[in-house]
């Protein structure tokens, strides 16, 4: 019975996280993990 | 009592033209104190770091990016520019500067030394790639260079950390000398900067203004406000005359000062092995077939190596589920940290591996020097796809990620070719794309690691081959357009540098290692929940009748002409609203739902064991997997790149759009893979 409401707690707090990250990625754009692992840093190339 | 306030940190900007070793030198003086990040609102990267000085003071070094003069043509030499005039307020404005000048190009960097030291900064030059400039044949009067400019100049190799020690004390005493006014443009041009400084938006610089003046009203990247007071102010005088008295005027004391500080001895043939590999490597022919087996042989040793590390992952995954379901007992919580957290994210970072030995490979390419010969190859298909060079950048950052890639398209000036560069972007094989292919490649391809390798350049190779072909029907349809300049440098090649290429992968390690921590893992628990709700009476239809069975279920009739059922329209579903990543963290949770809490099978093995339930074959045969992988090259299965593509077109129409033909190309091409590999027989 804990078990199962500290889960439940668990994904409620993570979904809340993931809809505020999602409505910042909709307001202000967003990276994926690629950003920083860019393996060419292709600045002042032009 | 009274405590003295700390001394504030002073600041000192690293400026200089592209490949003079900025960033390595960066490295050596800050180590791994640095900072790496966004200058906000654009997508030009921000690196600041710490350095002590010989007298034991700390300052604050900003690394800005590589520029060839004051005069900005580009989103990230606009930044250099206003940092260095102190015109950011997310960036101090620095006490001194060091303008770092490739000793075996010296005339071209003198340019910019000039205009740095006029803007009255205290400056300090730095002669880098010296050894490589001596071994050439050249020698610089550091004196007479030094006497001539007005600045103090220090030798250094950057590489291996020569000189470093009198660069830090030159840059302590410089930080200590008052700024001086700016030198005055000569007239009329520095009358005429005065007069149109208010029409301009923002607070230019002079150099800026005078560009602008001197390539006339016309010209790129000049706000449209301006444009008639710029024609009425530039009256009779031509762009030529103008030219003449700022920029003439500095090549000539640049000829005057080389002619003084230069002496190059004559070049030795025997020694001109750069000149030799180089017709080599740039070889049309040959140059496209070296280019092949380096890659080839990158991902072959990539294979090979990491599946030591990749096998010391997988049990210690196994070795903390083991423990999660012995400490905790079975239950929920248990479950949604083994089933959940553990087998999705564990899924995702045991390719880890794979993606740091990738990164050292192209560390140790771009170090030596090969991959700027590669770019120069790769020119040429893109050309032939009615692509210019300004668009070969953003392309080349899409094989990272396509969000930088597509922002970096707004260095090109045409709108149609912008918008044709951002919507084949995405084709290019980005690092989150590499779990995926190497999950699925590990399932279906049954073979040496150079086989299971070649199968996965041969995706790369793909998709960079849709990209330019796309481009090529896309452009079609217009004008072919007028070639910008594309200038690449080729520098000498030289050997790695072992501290830049382990500072870059550390770099790269730490943000893959964050986004497995917070993004996937909070999926990961919303998946668990989703594979768990509502419960079923019959435990072996718990995956099938839950929420995320039923939306794998929705979808399926779409995927099955591919070869694929509902499991795999789960992956599709998550990976398109998150990442593409995250389709190999739902595969380890779907499949892990079936197995017993503490099964130790690995995913491959039980994606290899699945049947299908209707024929009893297996159903990841090599067609299914080919299928989807395809489909993985084509589908757009990435929420950023959406939202970014909208963002930067200014419109969901041509994000939407672009979603549908690569949605569309996906389905259309998986289904011909699938339908050939089947009839040739790789369907059981």
């Amino acid at each position: 019975m804990i078990q199962s409401l500290l889960a439940l707690a668990l994904v409620a707090v993570t979904s809340g996280w993931l809809g505020v990250r999602a409505l910042r990625l909709l307001r202000r754009g967003g990276a994926c993990s690629g950003c920083a692992l860019a393996p060419l840093r292709p600045r002042g190339r032009n | 009592m009274t405590v003295a306030a700390p001394p504030a940190l002073r600041t000192v900007a690293l400026v200089g033209n592209p490949n003079t070793g900025k960033s390595t030198l960066f490295n050596r003086l800050s180590g791994l104190r640095q900072r790496v990040g966004n200058y906000p609102g654009v997508t030009v990267e921000r690196r600041v770091g710490r350095a002590h000085l010989a007298d034991g003071e700390e300052v604050r070094v900003i690394d800005l990016p590589g520029m060839r003069s004051l005069a900005p043509r580009s989103p990230d030499e606009r930044i250099a520019v206003d940092v260095l005039l102190g015109r950011r307020a997310d960036t101090p404005a620095p006490d001194a500067a060091v303008v770092i000048l490739n000793a075996l190009h010296l005339e071209i960097g003198l340019y910019l030394l000039l205009e740095v030291r006029e803007l009255g900064v205290p400056v300090v030059a730095c002669l880098n790639i010296s050894d490589e400039a001596e071994r050439a044949g050249i020698t610089i009067d550091r004196e007479a260079l030094s006497r001539e400019m007005g600045v103090p100049v220090v030798r250094t190799v950057a590489t291996r950390g020569e000189g470093m020690d009198e660069l830090k004390a030159e840059i302590a005493r410089a930080t200590l000398l008052p700024r001086v006014p700016p030198v005055p443009l000569p007239e009329p041009l520095h009358g005429m900067c005065d007069r149109l400084r208010g029409a301009w938006p923002g607070t230019p610089g002079d150099a800026e203004i005078a560009d602008a003046l001197i390539e006339g009203p016309e010209a790129d990247g000049i706000p449209d406000g301006v444009r008639e007071a710029l024609r009425k102010e530039r009256g009779i005088e031509t762009g030529g005359r103008l030219r003449d008295l700022v920029v003439g005027a500095r090549r000539r004391r640049i000829a005057e000062i080389c002619g003084l500080a230069i002496r190059r001895a004559p070049p030795d043939p025997r020694r001109d092995w750069t000149r030799r590999l180089d017709r080599t490597f740039t070889h049309p022919v040959a140059g496209y077939a070296i280019f092949l087996a380096v890659m080839a042989l990158v991902f072959v040793a990539m294979f090979w190596l990491a599946q030591f590390p990749m096998d010391w992952i997988k049990s210690g995954i196994a070795a903390l589920q083991r423990g999660v379901v012995a400490g905790f007992g079975p239950g929920d919580l248990s479950s949604l940290l083994s089933d959940g957290v553990l087998e999705g994210v564990g899924a995702v970072v045991v390719f880890l591996p794979q993606i740091a030995l990738l990164f050292i490979f192209l560390g140790i390419l771009e170090d030596t020097g090969y991959l700027s010969r590669a770019v120069l190859l790769l020119d040429r298909p893109m050309a032939a796809a009615g692509l210019s060079g300004r668009g070969f950048v953003p392309l080349l950052g899409s094989m990272a990620c396509a969000v930088p890639g597509v922002m970096g398209t707004r260095v090109i000036p045409d709108v149609r070719e912008r918008l044709v560069t951002i919507f084949v972007a995405p084709l290019m094989t980005c690092s989150a794309r590499l779990p995926v292919y190497s999950c699925l490649i590990g399932v279906v391809i049954l073979a040496a690691p150079w086989v299971q390798a070649l199968v996965l350049l041969g995706l790369y190779v793909l998709g960079a081959g849709s990209a330019f072909t796309l481009a090529w029907v896309l452009r079609r349809a217009r004008r072919r357009p007028a070639r910008t300049d594309f200038l690449v440098e080729l520098p000498p090649y030289r050997w790695p540098t072992w501290r830049t290429t382990g500072i870059q992968l550390w770099q790269r390690v730490r943000a893959f290692l964050r986004r497995a921590g917070t993004v996937i893992l909070g999926i990961m628990v919303l998946l668990w929940f989703l594979e768990h709700h509502p419960r079923s009476a019959d435990p072996a239809r718990q995956l099938e009748e839950s929420y995320a069975g039923r939306a794998g279920k929705i979808v399926e009739p779409a995927l099955k002409p591919l070869g694929h059922n509902w499991k795999t329209g789960i992956g599709i579903l998550t990976a398109f609203f998150s990442a593409r990543e995250v389709y190999v963290g739902t595969m380890g949770t779907v499949y892990g739902v079936e197995g017993a809490a503490d099964d130790p099978t690995e995913l491959k093995a039980r994606m290899q064991a699945e049947r299908d339930p209707a024929t009893g074959r297996p159903h990841w045969t090599l067609a299914a997997g080919l299928s989807l992988m395809i489909f993985f090259v084509y589908a757009m299965l990435c929420s950023s790149t959406v939202v970014t593509v909208f963002r930067e077109s200014g419109s969901w129409r041509w994000a939407l759009l672009q979603l549908g033909v690569m949605t569309g190309l996906a389905w259309v091409a998986a289904f011909a893979v699938y339908r050939a590999a089947s009839a040739a027989g790789w369907g059981a």
